[in-house]
């Protein structure tokens, strides 16, 4: 805990396209994580040329990009599954550090069972 | 087929000629006829074997006459109509011998003929093995007839059946016992009774029509028995209750399989055995006539019910268009009391006052079965949940007793006229005995309702569910201990995690396969889009299996016949010459001729000094060769190469344990004892715990083996990969070689996860249950005399031929150098070493690189004359629009409209346009007061709006009525539904059914016109038809689109066909469905841009909002002007039959009624022609009809249930063309292009391309795709023969009894025959081309700017051309952002091509951004 009431912890954002995000949300869920933010139709420029976002009739294709706060003991597994999703999968992936007020609403209740 | 078209006609004629024989020997007596005057061969007709004979040939005559269309196309077809002559005529001969010894050879002829029907479409070892088995219980059966026989004539001393009633009774007790024991025994064997019922689901490895044909008098066997030999059987007290109690037993556990089996082939087969075992019952207690009453119905009525196994989907379809039920109530105290009383009353009346009692105290079985029957037909026609209104339950009740009471009365005078033809003479059995019998069946029958309500609630007893599951077992399999070495490390998240990424990766080998109830198409191989096409497809091979190309000797064919141009095949190697290994110089001849040769050269006998040479020389290079020859081999899993190692199945028996397990936990909307609930993985693991499929499961250990594994799934598969030693970097392609082991059923469970997240199954519960299995029942260790299997080294199984089979290979490619005249002995002779390696190297290089070059040559052999012909055309219509047609119709991308719009713009002054067929609507559509909507958008996209189908103004009487119509069908049919599953109740449900099923199957069969039109009439009467309207203006409850969204959709609709002016009055925007009978794969035919349903609500939609004049108003301001005088009219294409429909013609205004009537005469017209044309495309149709003629018969073919070619769907699709229509107007494409509308002027950012690009397109790729490896391999990704196919819950099919599930299209929407010279194609498996007219640096911008487009154009998947208006050359795609003139590679001239010749590419170009 720091001085001003907030606590360290560990933010993932990763950009994959929109046919991979159930597996990163399975990821996430298996490994303790309670939420995460979706931003779909993600736009940009990468090695793939340039994204313009959403299409109008597709919803299964583009660049999506998911944010998450990761409480203790998750983020091995999470990293774990990420990089090994990249050797075959196309994506990006940035860990940082953040700060949060309310600790326990990023923590799981109980650990997670399901497969 | 002549053959089966004579037979049919002939069992026809003589089943006529027995009912006029029936009615002959009923008033005249028994006939008896002696040819040549022999005793031996008599045949007597009397009223017994008269009304067997009517069931024989009835039967016989409808599966014929089914056969002849179910198997148009089929090969062998002589032989199967063989099989079916000999199975009726046999049944004949043993109803009608009057000499035992005939009987028997009757008999036997089933027997045989069977067991030839159910090997007769398998060739290969394993395939047959079915047959074997059946084979087996069935010839011991008839041997252990023969014993019986031949002990009853030396006892009797007499062969004569006709004697038998009055020399038994000289034979001692204890001998006729043990006579009439064999007889039985035989019988049971027949009836698939216990503990002989495992053969009968086996016969699911047969056509459909020989699964009805078995109730023909085949698997009715012991009833037929009796009835023939019953005063043997009466003689013999002690073996009638031992009858009554195999029946009994038989039923029980039949009754359990039957509720638990998710395939319907194999539930209604589990049902036979039980409805045998009820006529058994009949026979033990004394009452043959009752049983050959039963075995009459029962055979009509399932024989009814295998014909129509297709038809589970199509009346699912339906089913949603079915009105809601309120929410289930409790059975009120008068709902019980007026289900089991009114039956009760009705059957103490009439058997006390109209009819005297038919055997004593075991009447009391026979009337408490139709007493359930009827109480539960009541039960379920009277629930409230219906809302039917009062007047009609109050009919149902007096209807269902007024059935009952004709029910009663008919058994009663069929037993009178009967039982003394037969023989019976009153009881059989002591009465004592009799009493603690029916004592026993009533109360068995009691319990078996009580069992029922629990399993149905999740609470089977143990004991029941044991016994499920030891009856379940199918035949074989090694019985194997369970290593004691169970994995039980910890395993750390990180390990799990990695198990989960490696699952993903693995998943890359399947794609999601869609229910048939929604069939999509797509593309097998979608996960490996990433990956060019070659890559891709070898890696799927080398995972899967399976035939990625046409066969050369497919392509040599196509040579000759000219479908692939001599041009197109030198092009096609110039593409890959460079590629190949270069050989030594030949004399007389370049390297472009050679490789053609050997190409084109069929596999033709080779000279013998020539074969001699060849093999000297690669003799002479020893080991070499293998090495030269190596191919890499193919991921194996452990028990793969155990398999190998010690000649075990284990890798097919896991396989078909695992498909087993996931067809009962994942099909459970059909099993009526449902498997617990939850993730899937969790699912298994509970019930593993009692129920084992497979006996090398049912090892000691083994479900506590299971139970001891980590509860999550990827902790499992992570612990169980580590315990066989699989070293991390491997795991995803182990895991990708265990989908490959079985990629129907994960193809579903990825469909699952697509749809439903980790709440249903996941690939993960998948892999961790296939590795459970694997890793428990594998022998643990290395096997001692395998060379590359120490543990975690190469999964990658060493597949070189070995020396021997790699000499044969090398030689085979130097007979081919051979053949094609380069060489001859003396000069094969001549080369050294060094040559000799070089010219084997490139032959092998020929080999591996042919159907590449072929299907290259296939590709450039339609796509250049096409390409030619747009680029034409495009230069000689410099981009004009037609104006002032007096029609636009604007229909569905679908290939199938290509022709439809050729004809209508024939047909009058009509201008078409295309549009993917959901017109830019997506929704989720409701039908008039149905209980569920259909989304009716692509898959790619999520529906976010609901729109509902209302009664249209002063139409709420009729919907009214329309409902109670459908609520009053509904209740019909789940009152049925409910008699045919309940446990007590099927019983007397099939016999009377039967009876009543006969003539309509008749009908059916021989008139499906007749059929179709009885049945829609009687529709139309109970449920008439109703004006209605769509809920599109947003309503308070959600429904609808907003002003802002009904603007939107509409200008992204006419601004993504081009139709942004020049309107005409008359609009017509027209979906397609298809109509069809009995096909699982109906979904197939209906449109894809509307996820597999009918388009015609889009079009609707899109009508309604483009007629609105709040709308109009808004689109002006966007720069769309619709005219006042401009009316948009919905129709639907109706592309089984041709036929086009006009919808909401009631709400057109006066001004446009002259104009909707040309345009229906416009429209009758183009349609007629259409049905011309097609006939003569399709198999067995007439080829000289009249217009008239040829619209009657696609009409028939459409409403005909043994029909497996109804339409062609959509084969043939090769090309995707964008753009006006002037470039391929007049144009017989012959249905093979996807035509999408397109004015690139009006497109400035190129958006509406985009839309094209990233949706339509897409959708048809993955239609192309499928219909590309459905052809190349039918029975790898494709699903095989439709004729063998067996629905599996409502998501697929399996070929026969087990196995995997079957994804893909069926054989038959592919290709027109299979014969001894292999598959005639219909669809000729090409890539897709997508043909774009609009500015190179516009569609290279679309392209940049969409990875998913990168992925199929530059991995070619879909060939990209551009007919750019500023140039005159076609522009084709390649990798990397590319372009290069179509032509430019093209041989113009092959005899000028040599190896001399500058093979380099022309000059590329690089058009905007690129990676």
């Amino acid at each position: 805990m720091i001085s001003n009431g907030l606590t360290p912890m560990t933010r993932l954002e990763v950009v994959v396209d929109a046919s991979d995000v159930p597996f990163v949300e399975q990821l996430l869920v298996a490994e303790g994580v309670t939420g995460w933010t979706g931003v779909p139709a993600a736009s940009g420029f990468g090695h793939h040329g340039r994204s313009e976002g959403r299409l109008m009739f597709n919803d299964h294709t583009g660049p999506t990009m998911l944010v998450a706060v990761l409480p203790d003991g998750v983020l091995d597994g999470v990293l774990a599954g990420m990089r090994e999703f990249f050797v075959t999968h196309a994506g990006v992936m940035f860990i940082s550090e953040t700060y949060v007020s309310r600790p326990e609403y990023f923590m799981a209740p109980v650990s997670a069972t399901s497969g | 087929m002549m053959t089966l078209r004579v037979l049919g006609w002939t069992l026809y004629t003589l089943a006529a000629c027995v009912l006029a024989g029936l009615v002959a020997v009923a008033i005249g007596g028994p006939v008896t006829l002696r040819p040549l005057g022999f005793d031996a061969i008599a045949l007597r007709l009397d009223l017994a074997s008269a009304v067997l004979l009517v069931l024989i040939l009835g039967v016989g005559a409808v599966v014929a006459a089914y056969s002849t269309r179910q198997l148009a196309g089929e090969p062998r077809v002589g032989q199967y109509a063989a099989g079916l002559a000999g199975a009726v005529f046999g049944l004949t001969l043993a109803v009608t011998a009057l000499a035992l010894p005939l009987l028997w050879i009757g008999w036997v002829a089933a027997t045989w003929s069977l067991i030839a029907l159910v090997g007769w479409r398998h060739l290969t070892d394993a395939a047959r093995r079915p047959a074997r088995y059946v084979a087996a219980w069935l010839a011991a059966g008839d041997l252990i007839l023969l014993g019986g026989l031949i002990s009853l004539a030396v006892a009797t001393g007499t062969t004569d059946r006709g004697e038998l009633s009055t020399v038994v009774a000289e034979v001692s007790g204890p001998q006729i016992a043990a006579i009439a024991a064999l007889l039985a025994a035989a019988g049971v064997i027949r009836s698939a009774l216990l503990p002989a019922h495992r053969w009968l689901p086996e016969t699911a490895a047969a056509p459909t029509p020989v699964s009805a044909l078995l109730h023909a008098g085949i698997v009715n066997g012991a009833g037929v028995l009796a009835v023939l030999l019953w005063p043997v059987f009466a003689a013999a007290p002690v073996v009638l209750a031992a009858l009554v109690l195999i029946g009994a037993a038989s039923i029980l556990v039949a009754t359990a399989i039957a509720a638990v089996r998710p395939d319907v082939k194999g539930r209604l087969a589990a049902s036979t055995s039980a409805q045998m075992g009820f006529m058994t019952i009949q026979v033990g207690l004394g009452a043959p006539a009752a049983a050959l009453f039963h075995l009459i119905g029962h055979g009509f009525y399932k024989a009814t019910l295998f014909l129509g196994a297709g038809s589970g989907i199509n009346a699912l379809r339906r089913s949603r268009t079915s009105p809601a039920d309120a929410s289930p109530q409790q059975a009120g105290r008068v709902r019980v009391a007026v289900s089991a009383l009114v039956p009760t009353a009705v059957v103490i009346a009439v058997a006390t006052t109209v009819t005297p009692p038919l055997h004593g105290v075991g009447t009391v079985v026979f009337y408490a079965a139709a007493i359930a029957t009827a109480a539960v037909l009541i039960y379920r026609a009277i629930d409230p949940a219906f809302q039917t209104p009062f007047g009609l339950r109050a009919a149902a009740v007096v209807g269902v007793a007024g059935l009952l009471t004709t029910y009663v009365l008919a058994l009663s005078a069929f037993e009178s006229a009967l039982t003394p033809v037969i023989g019976a003479t009153g009881f059989a059995l002591p009465a004592p005995v009799m009493l603690v019998l029916v004592s026993l069946l009533l109360g068995l029958g009691l319990l078996g309702v009580v069992v029922d309500r629990r399993a149905r609630s999740g609470r089977a007893p143990a004991i029941v569910v044991r016994a499920v599951a030891a009856a379940m077992s199918p035949r074989g399999g090694k019985r194997l201990a369970v290593p004691t070495n169970e994995p039980t490390a910890p395993i750390t998240p990180v390990e799990r995690a990695r198990a989960r990424a490696s699952v993903a990766a693995a998943s890359e080998i399947v794609a999601p396969a869609w229910p048939l109830g929604q069939f999509v198409a797509s593309n097998p191989l979608a996960g490996l889009e990433h990956l060019p096409f070659e890559v891709a497809t070898q890696r799927a091979a080398g995972f899967r299996g399976g035939a990625v190309a046409l066969s050369t000797t497919h392509y040599q064919r196509l040579y000759a016949a000219r479908e692939i141009s001599d041009t197109a095949l030198v092009t096609a190697i110039l593409e890959r010459i460079d590629t190949l290994p270069v050989p030594p110089m030949l004399p007389r001849t370049s390297l472009v001729d050679l490789t053609r040769d050997m190409l084109v050269t069929t596999e033709a006998g080779v000279p013998g000094e020539l074969q001699d040479a060849a093999r000297a020389a690669v003799m002479s290079l020893g080991s070499r060769v293998e090495n030269l020859l190596h191919d890499e081999g193919a991921t194996m899993t452990v028990a793969g190469r155990t398999d190998r190692d010690r000649g075990t199945t284990l890798n097919d028996q896991i396989a078909d344990a695992v498909a087993a397990w996931l067809a009962y936990l994942l099909a459970d909307d059909d099993v009526r004892w449902s498997a617990p609930k939850g993730p899937l993985f969790s699912r298994w693991r509970t019930l593993v715990q009692t129920v084992a499929v497979d006996r090398s499961m049912r090892a000691d250990g083994f479900a506590a083996a299971v139970a001891a594994l980590p509860e999550r799934s990827d902790e499992s598969v992570a612990l169980l990969l580590a315990s066989m030693d699989i070293g991390e970097n491997e795991w995803s392609e182990y895991l990708a070689a265990t989908f490959a082991r079985l990629p129907g059923w994960a193809s579903h469970v990825a469909w699952l996860e697509r749809e439903s997240g980790s709440d249903a199954a996941t690939l993960l519960d998948l892999a961790a249950i296939h590795l459970s299995v694997e890793r428990l029942i594998v022998p643990a260790g290395p096997s001692a005399d395998s060379a590359d299997s120490s543990a975690a080294g190469s999964l990658r199984a060493n597949v070189s031929d070995g020396f021997p089979a790699t000499t044969e290979r090398a030689v085979a490619h130097l007979e081919r150098v051979a053949r094609s005249g380069a060489l001859d002995a003396a000069s094969l002779g001549a080369l050294d070493d060094v040559s000799l390696i070089t010219l084997l190297r490139y032959a092998d290089g020929v080999h591996q690189a042919a159907p590449r070059i072929w299907r290259g040559a296939h590709e450039a052999s339609f796509r250049d004359p096409l390409v030619a012909e747009l680029a034409g055309r495009a230069r000689a219509h410099p981009l004009e629009t037609e104006s002032g047609p007096d029609v636009q119709a604007v229909f569905c991308i679908d290939v199938r409209s290509e022709p439809l719009r050729r004809q209508l713009e024939a047909a009058g002054s009509v201008q078409t346009l295309g549009f993917a067929g959901f017109f830019a609507v997506p929704f989720v559509h409701t039908s008039l007061a149905a209980a569920c909507g259909t989304a009716q958008c692509p898959v790619l996209l999520t529906p976010r709006h609901g729109i509902h189908e209302v009664a249209g103004p002063q139409h709420h009487a009729m919907a009214h009525r329309a409902l109670t119509g459908a609520r009053a069908w509904r209740q019909i049919s789940a009152s049925t539904t409910a008699a045919q599953k309940a446990p007590n109740a099927p019983y007397s449900f099939a016999e009377a059914a039967g009876w009543l099923l006969a003539p309509m199957t008749l009908l059916r069969t021989a008139s499906p016109r007749g059929w179709f039109r009885l049945r829609r009439a009687t529709r139309d009467m109970v449920q008439p038809r109703v004006l209605t309207r769509q809920t599109i203006d947003e309503t308070r409850d959600g429904l609808g689109f907003s002003p802002d969204e009904q603007l939107f959709l509409a200008e992204a609709a006419l601004r993504t066909m081009g139709l942004t002016r020049d309107f005409a009055r008359l609009v017509m925007i027209s979906g397609h469905g298809s109509h069809t009978e009995n096909n699982p794969f109906e979904a197939a035919y209906d449109c894809g841009a509307c996820g597999g349903n009918p388009g015609a609500v889009n079009a609707r939609a899109l009508a309604t909002i483009l007629n609105s004049g709040v709308v109009r108003g808004r689109l002006a301001q966007v720069g769309i002007n619709i005219p006042d005088a401009t009316w948009f009219l919905p129709a639907e294409h109706d592309t089984t039959v041709d036929t086009v429909t006009l919808l909401d013609a009631d709400q057109v205004p006066t001004s446009h009624w002259r104009d909707v009537a040309e345009l229906r005469v416009m429209l009758d017209c183009a349609t007629l022609s259409l049905s011309e044309q097609r006939i003569r495309t399709l198999p067995n149709a007439p080829q000289a009809a009249t217009p008239a003629a040829a619209r009657r018969h696609v009409e028939r073919r459409a409403a005909d249930w043994a029909q497996t070619r109804p339409e062609w769907g959509l084969a043939g699709n090769a090309a995707f063309i964008i753009g006006d229509r002037s470039i391929t107007e007049g144009c017989d494409l012959g249905g093979r292009a996807f035509l999408h509308s397109y004015l690139w002027q009006d497109d400035e950012g190129g958006a509406a391309l985009e839309v094209i690009l990233t949706a339509p397109m897409v959708v048809a790729e993955w239609i192309n795709t499928q219909y590309y490896f459905s052809s190349v391999d039918p029975d790898h990704f494709g699903s095989g023969s439709k004729v063998l196919h067996n629905l599996v819950g409502r998501i697929g099919v399996l070929s026969g009894p087990r196995g995997d599930l079957k994804p893909g299209l069926p054989l038959q929407a592919v290709a027109e025959r299979v014969d001894g010279d292999g598959v005639h194609l219909r669809h000729q498996p090409l890539r897709l081309m997508t043909v774009i007219q609009a500015p190179l640096e516009r569609v290279a911008a679309v392209v940049a700017r969409n990875p998913v487009l990168q992925a199929l154009f530059g991995n070619e998947w879909v060939s990209l051309v551009v007919l750019d208006p500023a140039t005159s050359e076609p522009q084709r795609y390649l990798t990397g952002g590319k372009w290069r003139p179509w032509f430019a590679n093209t041989a113009q001239d092959s005899e000028a091509v040599s190896p001399a010749v500058d093979l380099s590419h022309p000059p590329i170009t690089t058009i905007g951004a690129t990676r």
